[in-house]
């Protein structure tokens, strides 16, 4: 959840920058540009490349080593699993702590040191990362060069181990077609990829981070005993996590500021209970600083540094050398001034008025800002794009000349009757319509005759539409019968229940349930082997996948045997009845699995026959 | 078709209420008269009995309120006809009140007297309500000029008896009526509720897949529901008709006691339904029909830019009807036949193979 976090360090007597990068779980030094100078600096002698950049897996670092407070030079070691040791030297006290934290709180994920290293004294600090890869597998799996090819999600088997894990019903398909059934587990997976592909990238999704402060709510109670030492009369409750600690320290660096110089004497929980109480704490939330705010002689020190903890000063200096985009830079754009047209300037232009709003909506801003470059990729973007970006917000659509709008133009060819031919479609008629051929003109006729017959009166022809009673009646249970299934399917799904009628017990319904799913299994399989026209798979793979295909079938038909002895009525009548009834819930599946095994039999037998035929003739020849 | 003039027979309708139930409903009816379903439906019903009862039918929708209209069309083999109200008729000459105003009306259009309308050539019947009459008599005569006029080379085709009839042109044109008798989509919302209802005897509307589709999707969007009244064969786009625009599908099991369907399923209209529980069946056939030989397909292929649907893949490697040119290379997967033996013979009979020598597997052509 941490920002990538950058600090200038030095690595073999070099210069250069190290990047602790959560998202792709590595800890990175590279060298700056600059030549080196060699008389600066004591490197370290850890291995790794010299010349170019050094690359740490989070996972694979086993020791955090900081050089004591009393020592004239900044230095981190770190040891990894593989016993190389890298140290680096950092510029300052308060660079190394931050580096110390992030690449702790990485590592850890009881991230407690977080919040105690800083006040800790500077002893070594060890961690265990064993126990945090362990923890938290899914940091295993992110790494985006994990490849999403078919093959590579096939071949990796603990995402698919993580996947049947968040997946109940798909574990309890795997379980019962791979391990119950002998399926190959690629047969499995393979009609399965693009789940995979899935999960692997939901693995890779990571919170991004957020403003802090705003979700520490402390609550203010009135209570005589304040024991806090906040403020008088009100005691403040706040909860904090180390992880909300060590990111309210990575937000504002004037907080870790504050607890470093101040811990020591203060307790913490003093500290923390007297910084939500304080005015800094309301500046950095973005609130109005009241007057009949409690003053405070230790927090307001660090009223007047910003987020960052420089002063004025200090800023000012920063973005002297900052780059800043031409786009936004008010001094470049001098001759562009729109006050010299009259104009009066933006409210966050004007220096006198709204001291307090300004400073809020900076305070925004610049969090806002950061929370935005900490996302990975966004902070990369280059300055000529990104102002290229807010040229093409600012643009006015209306003005742009309107592009015309290029269709794929589709000539589609109708004719009246099928395309390729007009009677191939109607080879099976053909029969039937050759016995009529005779019969057209006699049709024709009797209809005629049929009706001029009744032209005798209306009233006659009326009442020869009025059959037999027995005739309505028939009609009208069909009508009823109709009415009543659809009633019941009505009702049915106003309570939620998917199946047409209650099909029968539990346990019957539950076995059919599963026999169907695993059925349907199978058949993806063997239809997605046989049609691949792949020798290699489907030579090898269909015996097999057809011999479940007929054992399904079986299973099924004994799911309905079962239930129908057991429902056990003596009525044989009764009991065809129930079979029937039960039988019609799976009846498309056990055809479906029917077919598919007459096909795969069919096609052997015929191949097998044209095979024989060549080779006898070869033999022959 | 398109000579029909309505400017005579358009009635006008009294007050259009906002409220649906007190709309006036039309009923457009399709009969299908093709010779060759009605020949082989002879045994259950005949023309003659079906057209009594729907003529019963009809009247009880007259009945049931003063300002209901009817109309009735023909499906014909090769054209289609206007059963009633016929295009250049003028209904108001055949009795001294007009039923376009109906709605002004009272009963006492009930005739009494026993004349004849002698221009019909039918003997007029005293106690009939006139406008039954009007509606029974029209059929009627039109009916019987429909199949007089019908010749054997009309029916026929390629030699054969044609199986097929023009139901898709005849829901095109009751669409058409009904758009013009509800004045179109305006501001007041249509002036009556309308539906069709289609009485079909033929199976084989493959190829009028597309028409027919087209006339679903008019007719949805024009909240019409089509009713199907089948006998005979199942005919999968009129499932479809009935499911999409919420019609019943009916498939008479007994088709003597077609006027008890009528009756019990067809009468109410679309306001009525809401309220019941409509008898048609629940399981529908969603198949369609391939482009390139009119069969009805289970699963097919389709065309990725005009979705086109084939039964097969194209044998000249574009589509049909679009001309776009398919990636060879996925025809050929496509068009890749299952192998399920090698080679080398088995020894034994069983179906156990041994892989060997794959590479020169033969191309086996399987069954069709």
């Amino acid at each position: 959840m941490q920002a990538p976090f950058s600090v200038p360090a030095l690595y073999s007597g070099k210069k250069g920058t190290i990047r602790v990068s959560s998202g792709r779980n590595v800890v990175e030094w590279s060298p700056s540009v600059a030549p080196i100078d060699s008389n600066k600096g004591s490197g370290g002698n850890g291995g790794g490349p010299v010349n170019g950049t050094v690359v740490i897996r989070l996972d694979d670092i086993a020791g955090l080593q900081a050089s004591p407070a009393t020592h004239a030079k900044a230095r981190l070691r770190i040891t990894t699993t593989s016993h190389t040791q890298f140290t680096f030297e950092v510029p300052t006290r308060a660079n190394l702590e931050a580096l110390k934290a992030v690449l702790a709180s990485n590592a850890a994920s009881s991230s407690s040191s977080a919040a105690q290293s800083p006040s800790a004294p500077l002893t070594p600090a060890p961690t265990t990362p064993g126990a945090a890869s362990k923890s938290d597998p899914t940091r295993k799996l992110a790494i985006p060069t994990r490849g999403l090819s078919d093959a590579d999600l096939l071949a990796d088997q603990a995402l698919q181990i993580s996947f049947l894990k968040s997946n109940g019903d798909l574990q309890q398909q795997f379980l019962d077609a791979v391990v119950g059934q002998q399926l190959p587990p690629d047969e499995f997976w393979r009609t399965r990829i693009p789940l995979l592909r899935m999960h692997s990238l939901v693995l890779a999704q990571r919170r991004g981070p957020y403003n802090v402060l705003a979700t520490v709510k402390p609550v203010t109670t009135t209570q005589s005993e304040a024991t806090g030492g906040g403020g008088g009369t009100a005691q403040v409750k706040v909860s904090l996590s180390p992880d909300k600690i060590r990111d309210i320290f990575l937000q504002y660096p004037v907080v870790r500021r504050a607890y470093d110089e101040n811990v020591p004497p203060l307790a913490e929980t003093t500290f923390w209970s007297r910084f939500f109480l304080s005015k800094l704490c309301r500046k950095l939330r973005g609130e109005k600083i009241g007057l009949n705010d409690a003053p405070d002689n230790v927090m307001d020190k660090y009223l007047d540094l910003d987020e960052d903890g420089m002063t004025a000063e200090q800023r000012e200096l920063e973005n002297e050398n900052a780059k800043i985009m031409r786009f936004v830079d008010v001094e470049a754009n001098e001759m562009d001034d729109s006050q010299r047209a009259g104009n009066r300037p933006d409210i966050t232009m004007r220096q006198t008025t709204h001291k307090d709003t300004l400073s809020i909506i900076r305070t925004i801003n610049k969090l806002s800002q950061k929370i935005v470059e900490s996302v990975e990729g966004e902070a990369q973007q280059p300055l000529e794009a990104q102002e290229q970006l807010k040229l093409r917000e600012l643009a006015l659509e209306d003005l742009e000349p309107v592009t015309e709008v290029s269709h794929v133009e589709l000539h589609l060819h109708r004719s009246t009757d099928s395309l390729y031919s007009s009677t191939a479609g109607k080879d099976v008629d053909a029969a039937a319509n050759d016995a009529n051929d005779s019969r057209a003109s006699k049709v024709l006729d009797s209809m005629i005759d049929s009706l001029s017959n009744s032209s005798g009166s209306i009233h006659e022809l009326l009442s020869s539409a009025v059959p037999s009673s027995s005739t309505i009646s028939r009609a009208q249970s069909q009508v009823f019968h109709l009415i009543h299934s659809r009633r019941r399917t009505e009702e049915n799904r106003h309570n939620g229940d998917d199946s047409d009628t209650p099909a029968s017990d539990a346990v019957t319904l539950r076995d059919m349930k599963l026999s169907h799913t695993t059925a349907i299994e199978f058949l993806h399989h063997f239809w997605s082997a046989l049609l691949s026209g792949e020798p290699s798979r489907s030579v090898s793979a269909l015996p097999l996948l057809v011999t479940s295909v007929e054992k399904s079938k079986t299973r099924l038909e004994a799911v309905v045997d079962r239930h129908v002895s057991s429902n056990a009525s003596q009525d044989p009548a009764k009991m065809a009845q129930e079979k029937k009834r039960v039988q019609g819930y799976v009846q498309i599946t056990l055809d479906a699995l029917q077919s598919a095994a007459k096909t795969y039999h069919d096609l052997v037998k015929e191949q097998q026959a044209a095979l024989t035929a060549a080779q006898s003739e070869n033999k022959y020849a | 078709m398109n000579a029909v003039d309505g400017s005579s027979h358009v009635p006008q309708v009294g007050f259009a209420s906002a409220l649906e139930e007190e709309l006036p409903s039309l009923l457009v009816l399709i009969l299908d008269t093709s010779p060759l379903g009605w020949g082989t439906q002879s045994p259950p019903i005949s023309l003659h009995e079906a057209v009594a009862s729907l003529l019963i039918f009809i009247n009880s929708h007259l009945a049931l309120n003063h300002s209901n209209e009817a109309a009735v069309i023909a499906s014909h083999t090769n054209c289609i006809k206007y059963l009633y109200p016929v295009p250049g008729e003028d209904y108001s000459t055949l009795a001294p009140k007009s039923t376009a105003t109906s709605g002004t009306e009272s009963s006492e259009e009930m005739i009494t007297n026993g004349q004849s309308n002698g221009e019909n050539g039918i003997p007029n019947d005293a106690s009939m309500y006139r406008q039954f009459r009007v509606v029974n008599e029209s059929v009627m005569k039109q009916l019987e000029l429909l199949l007089l006029g019908t010749s054997t080379s009309d029916i026929e085709h390629n030699g054969k008896i044609s199986d097929t009839t023009l139901i898709s042109g005849a829901l095109s044109t009751s669409l058409a009526y009904i758009n013009r008798l509800a004045g179109g989509v305006n501001d007041n919302g249509p002036k009556l509720r309308a539906r069709i209802l289609v009485v079909s005897v033929c199976s084989d509307l493959a190829s009028q897949y597309v028409s027919i589709m087209n006339c679903i999707f008019a007719a949805q969007k024009m909240k019409v529901p089509i009713d199907i009244c089948k006998i005979g064969n199942d005919t999968v786009f009129l499932q479809q008709a009935a499911d999409t625009t919420g019609g019943v599908y009916m498939h008479l099991e007994h088709p003597r006691g077609m006027i008890q369907y009528l009756m019990t399923a067809f009468l109410p209209d679309r306001a009525l339904r809401k309220h019941l529980v409509i008898p048609t069946q629940s399981s529908i056939d969603f198949r369609a029909a391939c482009f390139c030989h009119n069969r009805i397909v289970d699963i097919g292929y389709v065309c990725n830019i005009c979705l086109s649907i084939y039964c097969q893949p194209p044998a000249d490697g574009s589509c049909a009807i679009c001309d776009t040119i398919f990636d060879p290379k996925e025809l050929a997967d496509l068009l890749k036949k299952p192998v399920v033996v090698t080679t080398t013979v088995p020894k034994n009979k069983t179906k156990k193979k041994k892989k060997k020598d794959s590479d020169a597997t033969p191309n086996f052509t399987p069954g069709p």
